[in-house]
């Protein structure tokens, strides 16, 4: 994981040292767990940093749920759009599983939990996007 | 003469180039109108999923067949819009029901239903068959039954408005009478103006 992390930070610097106007687009992976940063604000993977992932089943005791704990090691709160899109065993996206972005605000100096419980039998893998509120205005 | 024709023509031109050329978006992206005054596409898809992502985390389903043995049935019954606005109240519960038979978790009555059959050509369908064969055809009994409402509340403080949307929704199970599971989701907008995105 942390392997991971480090990766997604240090090519979320590197991308926003070479094209600083554009909307910089991380892609880490590993087979357990994909993360999707998009930021035009280089701080963005200190103020809204993927600290920690659980897999587990979900009150129905079938669906998959994951919860990511983000930490913000900044002043300032960050808002920020998440997603999840679900895939299944072997990486492709569940059909007609509509993806959703929804809002968060990571408070300063602080913690905030995302839970996604997913909506197929299917999904055992998935793919978190965590989208800069300023980047999302930029890439549209 | 002719000059006032051209300065109308360069003025037509200029004032179409201004204009910004339809595109298409994806709303459950943050890319939608923005209405303060009228719901949203995005706002039916947020509470639709917050709604499938609590109910997938209940254990309402759990351990539940039907008399046949498999899936247990669902029957949607009475989304009752409360609202001043006029939609279409299948804009949350097709896209719940969509998921839920996607999901296996239970099986959704289509011959029947609240104010008769969503597919009247399956319930007809289904008597033809019945009629042709000497019998009746079964009576399709849910095990669940899904309900609820769409409600809104309105505030303004001078010239900004505010707008909440609480969509309300409950399972029953059929033996028993009772809710196995219920929710509430609540979307609140607030704003001067109409908006793009988040």
């Amino acid at each position: 994981m942390k392997t991971l992390l480090t990766l997604a930070v240090v090519a979320l610097l590197s991308g926003c040292a070479t094209s600083s106007n554009q909307a910089t687009q991380i892609v880490a992976f590993d087979n357990e767990a994909g993360f999707l940063l998009v930021a035009t604000n280089p701080k963005f993977a200190d103020s809204a940093r993927p600290t920690e992932v659980k897999v587990g089943l979900a009150e129905d005791g079938t669906s998959t749920k994951v919860s990511l704990l983000l930490a913000n090691a900044t002043r300032t709160a960050q808002p920020l759009n998440w997603s999840i899109e679900w895939l299944d065993k072997d990486g492709f996206p569940i059909q007609g599983n509509v993806v959703v972005a929804r809002t968060v605000t990571v408070p300063a100096l602080g913690y905030e939990t995302v839970v996604a419980v997913a909506t197929s039998p299917k999904a055992v893998k998935y793919r978190f996007q965590l989208t800069e509120i300023n980047a999302a205005k930029a890439v549209r | 003469m002719n000059r006032l024709l051209l300065l109308l023509a360069a003025a037509g031109i200029l004032t179409t180039g201004c204009e910004t050329p339809a595109v298409y978006v994806d709303p459950n992206a943050g890319a939608g109108i923005v209405s303060v005054d009228q719901i949203n596409i995005q706002d039916f898809a947020n509470a639709a999923d917050g709604m499938l992502q609590s109910l997938y985390d209940s254990p309402a389903f759990k351990g539940a067949k039907a008399k046949d043995g498999g899936a247990p049935v669902l029957l949607v019954g009475r989304v009752r819009n409360d609202t001043a606005g006029n939609f279409d109240t299948d804009l949350v519960v097709k896209r719940m029901t969509t998921s839920i038979t996607r999901s296996a978790k239970a099986r959704v009555a289509k011959a029947a239903g609240f104010g008769g059959a969503e597919d009247a050509a399956a319930a007809e369908a289904r008597k033809a068959a019945a009629a042709e064969s000497g019998t009746s055809s079964a009576a399709i009994i849910p095990d669940f039954t899904l309900s609820g409402k769409i409600l809104e509340v309105r505030a303004q403080a001078g010239s900004t408005k505010q707008v909440s949307y609480v969509f309300q929704l409950s399972l029953t199970e059929v033996k028993t009478g009772l809710a196995v599971w219920e929710d509430e989701k609540q979307v609140t907008k607030q704003g001067k103006k109409n908006a793009v995105g988040f």
